[in-house]
């Protein structure tokens, strides 16, 4: 009985940690319309601001939370809001979502850098000492975050329901233009929600890093603050009450499940399900919460959509694209390179091609968030690896069409997600998948799976060469399937749904089975690149597809243009070489990158001025001027619109 | 209205609530096929929340739905649609990266079933051409659609809408953008359509256009038909004129009905509220700055 009074004291403080966060999240969601992904991001670095500045400096730990809470999270929210996010209000689904993860990678990645994991870190309580209550003994810290969280509700509560300040935050996303026919500033607000939201963030975070009883992690005070997200979800991303009970209660779930359900599993399952238990309460909340109805949003496209590539075109870049790679690999067959080759460098790019052609497929055109192929990817490489002993066309196949099965599954239960609840599902999905699934000893575990080459009767791909122009093929095949996709009835149809779910629906065409099949072709493409990576790699593990890199990589893809062949190419591309160089790199251009996706929403491919007409390029629609001849024979007044 | 005419769509007692307020109460209409019905009223009367339960997108808090006969109250969107529904919407919904031509190919062929499309391919192209031809877009099939100012948009949904070859079509404000002859042009497609046997159900603000071509008029106030009949029977009525005019009547939320300042306007001559009305859904339908 003591046992479960102690647990479950431990959980409401757990959970009032988990509450700070998700109200914090509320109030960025309600005032700019941003769900923020880097929300447990900036909690941790909050965590380890705070170990800098009380262990390791000696600050009193009252001025140090003054820095950290009053200083540091209010003024990152000022310059995220400003530099960041600003221009994404109202645009595509995918934007926000993207430079908000990609504030989370490089967030995490800075970390690495400034406080190298190998040190241990613990951060005390703020107020030591205990008492005795019922048996149990109750830390004072205990008290506190249970305190602060409360107090936080109520003030929260106060501010939105009671103030003039409250009524200006809570109208932005219910309707911006109102807001500002009403004489206040959407942008003003959304200011304040993103300082708020960050301090919030930061509270959580060092509040939540005293229970680390062995020491911060990076990786284990981020996903720590996901839990927030959950709970979030259960409160519709407005409700506040309803938002801080769910956070408790996940914090009590958790607790309960450790202790009472955990030891009756197999030892070795422990471990995993442990780290992968807050994505799994946050995919439970996103498939269990009642959707947001299907609605007539009136959101237009304003962007120009990228040219529809012809199929005789496609084809001969195909054939010019796989004669410069022969070429290449002629040249530089067997070649060292910085402990590898370069031709297995290069096909490690050709198979992350394909995953960033999946991307295309279902971001770019349907407008689907995924953010799980990583995930496909290691499912297809193990798939591969336990198929025919390994290194046989059977296994690419089998990879195929497993992961084809499993892409549609996890459809399934997420059909009726849209846009950002359908990220938020994926997200879990690859977090569950990479922390719970791939280190577990029956799969990748600490050692990694063998792969092995491909090998043909009669034709062996043992060589260097031989093996990146399969893989080069394979990109070429895909690129080349992507682009006749587009051109179809499918593809239009994915262009519609991207466009306008409600016209979709209405003209007859059923949104569940489209996205399914999307998801579940994409997956299977996902499957293949994983199976193809691995046949290069010849032995692969869980770190080849982790979770933050999977994250990275989407990003690459949609800073480059994720609606492009050519986007898919140069992300994989730049995405290799720059790992190849210094991960440090990889940072920076994503840094930029999430920049520059506020200001240009087809990525870089899709800024004008560099624009390259080709000679063989055929004038098109996206080539004409925007202002049509009057077509109902009368002029059509000032009412034209500005295109893109 | 000819009692013999079966009804293709009937709406009875159908109630919606957005928290506190009531969209909807009890609404009742009935639409029959090669007709044109108006339902008009003053904004936030709750005609796109009809438009909306209609189609599916909406479900009701109570009431029935029926579509040739069919109870739809809890079908899919999509499936109605199978059944011979088509709508356009007030806040634009065009495929906006898609071409003109696609938009209607879209159209074409989700009613062309899966397989469909095989067989009307040799077809398809004088199939767009003729549907772009109808609502006036003839030199337009090339361009990307979200380039076209709004009125010719609302043209490109109408013909997207005809594509799936709808037995009943829901037009919300297909007038707005358009000017004095393209108005008249729409007018004389409507009446065309309705010839052919279509049913047509229209909100309009364009009264002089409601009046000339409707052979039915429902008048929708605060989520009630208060009001129907034949134009010259619905432009007489003495509740229709208040309604309007906003005598007295709790104005709804923050968004101004129409015109109050109490002057004895016509039915017929109320303005167009797209230059005087700060409705949102009028604003939505100007994307400059919108979706950067
Ligand atoms: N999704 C929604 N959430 C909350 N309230 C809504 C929603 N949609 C409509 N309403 C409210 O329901 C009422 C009816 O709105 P509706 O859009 O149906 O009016 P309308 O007759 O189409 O007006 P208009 O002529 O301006 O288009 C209005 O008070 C509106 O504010
Ligand atoms: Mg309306």
């Amino acid at each position: 009985m003591s046992n479960f009074l102690q647990y479950t004291v431990f959980g409401i403080m757990l959970g009032a940690g988990y509450a700070i966060a998700a109200t914090g999240l509320v109030v960025t969601y309600t005032t700019s319309g941003v769900f923020n992904f880097a929300q447990g991001a900036v909690g941790m670095i909050a965590a380890f601001c705070y170990w800098e500045l009380v262990v390791a400096s000696g600050l009193p730990v009252l001025a140090a939370l003054a820095v950290i809470l009053l200083v540091g999270a209010p003024l990152s929210g000022l310059v995220v809001e400003r530099v960041l996010m600003r221009r994404l209000h109202g645009s595509t689904a995918e934007r926000p979502v993207m430079v908000t993860l990609g504030l989370t990678v490089i967030l995490t990645g800075l970390a690495t850098i400034v406080w190298s994991p190998s040190t241990q870190r613990t951060v005390e309580s703020m107020v030591s000492g205990q008492f005795g209550l019922f048996g149990i003994n109750i830390q004072y810290q205990e008290v506190l975050l249970i305190g602060v969280a409360a107090v936080v509700a109520v003030a929260l509560r106060i501010l939105f329901h009671s103030t003039r300040l409250g009524h200006g935050l809570r109208a932005v996303t219910d309707d911006p233009q109102l807001l500002a026919m009403a004489g206040a500033s959407p942008n003003r607000m959304s200011q304040y929600g993103w300082m708020l939201g960050l301090a919030l963030a930061a509270l959580s975070g060092v509040l939540l890093a005293p229970t680390q009883a062995t020491g911060i992690s990076i990786e284990a005070v981020t996903l720590l603050v996901v839990n927030g997200y959950a709970a979030a979800i259960v409160g519709r991303l407005r409700n506040i009450p309803v938002t801080f009970a769910a956070a408790i209660g996940i914090g009590l779930a958790e607790n309960y499940v450790i202790n009472y359900l955990l030891p009756h599993l197999p030892q070795n399952l422990q471990p995993d399900i442990t780290v992968a238990l807050p994505m799994v309460f946050l995919f439970i909340a996103l498939v269990t919460v009642p959707s947001v109805r299907l609605r007539a949003v009136g959101r237009l496209t304003t962007a120009r959509a990228p040219r529809v590539i012809g199929g005789r075109e496609s084809l001969v870049a195909g054939v010019a694209f796989f004669a410069v790679a022969a070429v290449l690999g002629a040249a530089f067959n067997n070649t060292p390179f910085d402990g590898t080759t370069i031709l297995s460098l290069g096909g490690v790019v050709m198979s992350l091609g394909i995953v960033a052609l999946s991307l295309v497929l279902v971001i770019g055109y349907s407008g689907q968030i995924t953010l799980c192929q990583f995930a496909f990817m290691g499912i297809g490489a193990f798939v591969m690896g336990k198929t025919a002993g390994g290194g046989s066309l059977l296994g690419l196949l089998a990879a195929t069409v497993l992961c084809a099965v499993v892409g549609g599954l996890i459809a399934l239960p997420t059909i009726r997600l849209r846009d950002l609840y359908l990220a938020l599902a994926t997200f879990a999905f690859a977090d569950a998948v990479a922390t719970g699934f791939f280190p577990d000893s029956h799969v990748y575990g600490s050692g990694g799976v063998s792969i092995g080459r491909i090998v043909l009767p009669g034709i062996s791909f043992g060589g260097d060469a031989s093996e990146f122009l399969m893989v080069t093929f394979f990109f070429v095949l895909s690129a080349w399937l992507v682009l006749a996709i587009r051109r179809s009835y499918f593809g239009r149809r994915l262009v519609a749904l991207n466009d306008s779910p409600a016209a979709f629906a209405t003209v007859g065409l059923n949104i569940g089975a489209t996205k399914v099949v999307v998801f579940a072709v994409g997956a299977a493409m996902a499957g293949l690149a994983g199976a193809l990576y691995g046949t290069v790699q010849g032995v692969v593990g869980t770190t080849d597809f982790d979770f933050f890199s999977g994250l990275m990589f989407v990003l690459f893809v949609t800073i480059w243009s994720v609606r492009t062949v050519t986007g898919a190419f140069l992300a994989a591309l730049t995405y290799v070489v720059l790992n190849q160089v210094s991960p440090n790199w990889v940072g920076l251009f994503a840094g930029v990158g999430i920049i520059l996706i506020g200001r240009a929403a087809n990525g870089i491919l899709g800024i004008e001025v560099l624009r390259v007409p080709l000679p063989w390029t055929k004038a098109t629609s996206e080539t004409m001027s925007g202002e049509p001849a009057s077509l109902l024979g009368v002029g059509t007044g000032g009412e034209s619109r500005a295109a893109g | 209205m000819p009692p013999d005419d079966a009804a293709v769509l009937t709406v009875s007692e159908v109630g919606v609530r957005f928290g506190g307020v009531a969209a909807l109460n009890a609404t009742s209409l009935t639409v029959h096929s090669g007709t044109v019905t108006g339902l008009i009223g003053p904004n936030g009367a709750g005609k796109t929340t009809l438009f909306n339960v209609i189609s599916g997108l909406q479900s009701p808090d109570r009431g029935t739905v029926s579509l040739f006969d069919t109870d739809v109250t809890s079908m899919r969107p999509h499936l109605r649609a199978r059944l011979g529904l088509a709508r356009t919407f007030q806040r634009l919904e065009v495929f906006g990266s898609l071409t003109v031509s696609e938009n209607v190919q879209v159209g074409l062929e989700a009613s062309g079933g899966r397989w469909g499309r095989i067989g009307r391919r040799a077809g398809l192209g004088s199939t767009i051409e003729s549907l772009l031809d109808r609502v006036g877009l003839t030199e337009a099939g090339s361009e990307q659609s979200s380039n076209l100012p709004t009125g010719l948009a609302r043209m490109v949904e109408l013909a997207r809408a005809l594509a799936i070859g709808p037995r009943l079509l829901l037009l919300d404000e297909p007038g707005s953008g358009l000017d004095e002859s393209e108005s008249a042009a729409l007018g004389a497609l409507l009446t065309s359509l309705a010839a052919e046997g279509m049913a047509v159900l229209l909100v309009e603000h364009d009264m002089e256009l409601v009046m000339r071509i409707c052979d039915h008029i429902y008048v929708l106030d605060f989520g009630d038909i208060i009001c129907s009949g034949g134009p010259d029977q619905v432009k007489g009525d003495p509740r229709v004129q208040a309604a309007y005019l906003g005598d007295g009547a709790p104005s709804r939320g923050a968004l101004p009905r129409g015109e109050s300042n109490g002057s004895a306007t016509p039915v017929h001559q109320i303005p167009e509220p797209d230059a005087t009305s700060t409705d949102l859904g009028h604003l939505s339908t100007r994307p400059e700055g919108r979706g950067r």
